[in-house]
């Protein structure tokens, strides 16, 4: 089989220097490309050598992507069990305050709430610590 | 009587003061005049029965929703005839009045049947502003107390200035001279600002939850398209090559892009698949040329 035009041989070469393989990678395909030109076989080592990364790449996406869920559900959990372990200790401070106190339910109700504002920020800071291991997975 | 130079300073006085968001007090001054002109009583009687009727649209609009509702303008009509008539520090002498412990808060005692459709009122009083989503059941439960104690104690105290609305004496003195509806008016602004706090949390709460829904869906969005610029650069290589050696070129390649297709959803895989049959025809017509 002869593919050897001038004009797609360049268009090849550009076709590997863009690809998402490591440049190791390339050079060895190059290499391999300026040897035996565009032969049937090395046509099958780029596929081959694309077909592997695709296939890395698309386990690194399902890894991450099982991590997002994974993470997510375990922070959502955090914070719901203790958002309602604040809530039951809330409630039973606020049945000992005399009816109709509403300086003093108000004032039960603010500490409550700063200490919700509180665990938010612990659970934005772990929705921070995942996004950057997720970004860091994604450059892998 | 004002000359033409105050009344025009008043209006300019009056327009500045609407713009900085008085314009309750500015129509509760006016509603005030304008009664004691035409009714030909004092300002103070006038002022009370005002009042009253504000209270009045108040007890109407409760009656509706059965909630303590955050954007009240009838509530703010009732805090701006305090403003009005007692200066703006008003208010605030109301509340301290309701935390003195010799006027302690009448309980108001509701049986389970009330509490239940007072705290379906709260429910749907949520509900029907956020989305169809309500806060958990300790802050309804408190609301339904809330709204129940603000129904009790907005009622007496519509009533006490109803009675006193003949009176010659103003609102602050008419309420030195009975601290304990001092104490219960006072109740009702704390009580607003109670409901308002809740408010104000469960809408920061419904944020966070959507920033956090939101992080999820972007970190996934962002590890799909990552992937999907991957496949895309699979396709176009099938293609050109398909074009440049007119061979059948990517088969093993689109079968990897298959389970990469799968991942990424059926969209993105019917795209990749048309855009692989489009190559192949292609193909086959510089092959056939």
């Amino acid at each position: 089989m002869d593919f050897g035009k001038k004009q797609d041989n360049a268009e090849l070469v550009k076709l590997i220097n863009d690809s998402f393989l490591v440049s190791d990678e390339k050079k060895a395909l190059l290499e391999i490309y300026s040897r035996e030109g565009a032969s049937a076989a090395f046509l099958q080592k780029f596929e081959s050598a694309l077909v592997e990364k695709l296939r890395q790449k698309t386990e690194t996406a399902i890894g991450l992507d099982k991590v997002i869920e994974t993470e997510f559900a375990r922070i959502t959990d955090d914070y719901n069990k203790q958002r309602a372990s604040l809530t039951e200790k809330l409630q039973k401070e606020l049945a000992d305050v005399a009816p109709g106190d509403v300086t003093a339910k108000t004032t039960l109700w603010d500490a409550y709430y700063v200490k919700v504002d509180e665990l938010q920020k612990v659970v934005a800071g772990g929705i921070q610590a995942v996004s950057q291991k997720v970004l860091i997975g994604m450059t892998k | 009587m004002p000359g033409a130079w105050d009344k025009i300073k008043t209006a300019a006085k009056e327009v500045g003061e609407k713009v900085i968001g008085r314009g309750p007090e500015v129509k509760y001054r006016h509603e005030a005049q304008d009664y004691s002109d035409k009714n030909g009583v004092s300002i103070e009687i006038a002022q009370k029965t005002i009042l009253a009727r504000y209270f009045d649209a108040v007890e109407r609009k409760a009656a509706v929703t059965r909630a303590i509702d955050y954007d009240s303008s009838e509530w703010r009509a009732v805090a701006a005839a305090v403003k009005e008539t007692m200066g703006d520090k008003g208010i605030d002498g109301l509340k301290k009045t309701a935390d003195d412990p010799r006027y302690p808060c009448r309980p108001v005692v509701l049986s389970p049947a009330e509490f239940k459709r007072s705290y379906s009122a709260q429910e749907g009083y949520y509900k029907s502003k956020y989305e169809k989503r309500a806060p958990d059941y300790a802050v309804l439960k408190d609301c339904a107390e809330n709204a129940a104690m603000f129904a009790n104690y907005s009622k007496d105290f519509r009533s006490f200035v109803s009675s006193f609305s003949g009176n010659a004496a103003s609102l602050e003195a008419l309420l030195a001279r009975n601290p304990k509806m001092k104490a219960e008016f006072g109740r009702l602004f704390q009580l607003k600002g109670l409901a308002e706090k809740h408010e104000d949390r469960f809408k920061k709460d419904m944020n966070f939850e959507k920033t956090w829904n939101a992080s999820k869906v972007e970190l996934q969005k962002s590890v799909k398209e990552m992937l999907t610029g991957t496949g895309n650069y699979c396709v176009n290589v099938v293609k050109a090559c398909q074009m440049m050696f007119q061979g059948n070129f990517g088969a093993g390649l689109m079968k990897g892009l298959g389970e990469t297709a799968k991942f990424l959803g059926i969209e993105t895989w019917g795209a990749i698949k048309v855009a692989y049959h489009g190559g192949k025809v292609l193909g086959s017509k510089v092959k056939n040329f």
